[in-house]
């Protein structure tokens, strides 16, 4: 019946295992999940959890040269519902599909998006101050034992979440400001030991520094979570404090240098890996500039410029044709950088949403953490 | 200034002529040239046919170090799609002998464009049958495992 085509190349005994797994790396999910039961090599191959976090690091890495939409995702919070939808899906369907999650997950209430990593979904939930991680991808969901964390009244909180490389570990950080003191302490959760602990004395947040208001979580780039902030003295020079999961360590990165006066610079943001930077320049048109060598000042360089647009705006996506998936008006717009066409909302259903986030469809499981 | 050449020999005993720059991006041959200066270098797993295409790519991507170092993105993307374009014409049983060839001479760059095109040639698959049959893949599951699979895939993506 099955003629032998051609001389195998996967049943040759030349093939090195770690060839197999050079091409099943480049698969998407879908596939990798559908072609498990080829045979038995592939499917223990599959299942490793170390196969999972390669795949899930190479997705991350090749977010800023890929062609392709389909692996990457954006998850979206309304309130009380948490909302997703394939990138690919907001830029080629003329009804993008928006899956709504809220009877998959436990914890219904009150959503606070902290980030995304690795394809893990990292929320918060208001009711019992618990922190959640979920893969939208393969519907696991778990909640990070001991994450509640007691802040008092006169504290702001902003949190990040993202992968700490050096030991293998997903962690929340959390900023605590006291509000009249221009004094901020971190807290950092840590899904292996499954605990808050103060970061130590040598490594704190710099002094004098406030975090902007609209920065809320922080943007995770390159093993570091990145906030958007002001000098109290020198009156509002803004800044951007980086806080290095591995190294345990906070530093201030310089901002792009158009922020002169009359610029306002408060969002930050992911662009297919880049940190991003919008600027309201001269309250005129909204610029957005990437970092393209991540910690080098110098690699700051303007990408687009959207005139007319003074209102707030969070870049998502960019396509190769020039075509930016925004977050705009607690909703996703789509700005053509080419003809200057804008067009909002993308989606009806994802309209009255926040927090929007890109992740990148992957095998990783909370449950195996 | 004359560009240096280096011999390289496939397993039929064809001699190739190649500027020591493009056969450089190999690391194999990176480390060999400094270890073995004025010798050609035999490649006895290589035929002459995959070690062709092999210096095609190179020829390709060689990095052109003429003091100008203007490498806009348009020409990368130019050279993305030249990419695509070159695994497309290969067939099957070729590609896999170049992508073995990409792993053996250590050349990044080819060994990531020929699994992402095998990668793609399994994603376009309907099903596993259809893999098996042009991967010439032995099913070794018994009909239980096959269906506790099938059980664990019920939600969709």
């Amino acid at each position: 019946m099955e003629e032998p085509i051609t001389q195998s190349f996967f049943s040759s005994p030349n093939l090195p295992p770690e060839m197999m797994e050079e091409i099943l790396l480049r698969l998407p999910v879908k596939s990798l999940k559908r072609f498990k039961c080829v045979c038995t090599s592939w499917r223990s191959l599959i299942s490793e959890g170390l196969f999972t976090l390669k795949h899930a690091l190479m997705l991350e890495a090749s977010k800023a040269t890929t062609s392709k939409k389909s692996p990457y995702g954006v998850i979206t919070t309304s309130r009380y519902h948490l909302k997703s939808c394939c990138v690919h899906s907001l830029y080629n369907e003329p009804m993008a599909n928006v899956l709504e999650h809220d009877g998959e997950l436990l914890g219904r209430d009150y959503y606070q998006v902290v980030g995304t990593c690795n394809g893990l979904v990292c929320f918060h939930v208001d009711y019992n101050k618990s922190f959640y991680l979920w893969n939208p991808t393969i519907k696991v969901q778990q909640r990070l034992p001991g994450s509640d964390l007691e802040t008092g009244d006169e504290v702001v909180v902003n949190y990040g979440f993202g992968y700490d490389e050096s030991d293998d570990d997903y962690k929340i950080v959390a900023l605590l400001q006291q509000r009249h003191l221009l004094k901020t302490e971190a807290m950092v959760y840590s899904t292996r030991q499954k605990c808050w602990r103060r970061s130590s004395s040598n490594t704190c947040f710099p002094s004098g520094v406030v975090l902007a208001n609209k920065s809320r979580s922080g943007i995770y780039i390159n093993g570091t979570l990145n906030w958007a902030a002001t000098h109290s003295s020198p009156s509002s020079v803004s800044t951007i404090i980086s806080y290095d999961m591995s190294r345990d360590v906070f530093k201030e990165l310089h901002g792009p240098g158009c922020c002169k006066r009359g610029c306002f610079t408060l969002t930050l943001g992911d662009l297919r890996g880049c940190l991003s930077m919008v600027c309201y320049c001269r309250r005129a048109n909204a610029d957005v500039w990437v970092m393209k060598e991540f910690g080098e000042g110098e690699s700051w360089s303007k990408l687009l410029s959207i005139p007319g647009l003074t209102e707030f705006v969070r870049p998502l996506w960019i396509s190769r044709g020039l075509v930016v998936l925004l977050e705009f008006r607690s909703g996703l717009a789509l700005y053509n950088c080419a003809n200057g066409k804008f067009q909002y909302p993308v989606s009806d259903s994802l309209s009255g949403c926040r927090d929007a986030k890109v992740y990148v469809k992957t095998l990783v499981s909370p449950s195996d953490l | 200034m004359s560009k240096k050449m280096i011999v390289l020999k496939s397993s039929e005993g064809v001699s190739f002529v190649v500027e020591e720059a493009v056969a450089r991006q190999s690391k194999i041959i990176s480390f060999l040239v400094e270890e073995f200066p004025d010798r050609e270098l035999p490649l006895t797993n290589m035929t002459s046919e995959i070690l062709r295409k092999t210096i095609e790519y190179c020829k390709k991507h060689v990095v052109e170090d003429d003091g100008g170092g203007d490498s806009s993105s348009s020409s990368s993307g130019d050279l993305k799609e030249w990419d695509v374009k070159f695994v497309a014409e290969i067939d099957q049983p070729r590609l896999m002998d170049l992508l073995m060839a990409a792993n053996y001479l250590d050349i990044p760059s080819l060994l990531d464009v020929t699994c992402q095109k095998v990668a793609d040639t399994i994603a376009a698959c309907n099903d596993e049958k259809e893999i098996r049959a042009t991967f010439n893949i032995e099913n070794d599951f018994t009909e239980e495992e096959v269906e506790a699979i099938r059980m664990e895939n019920q939600y969709p993506i």
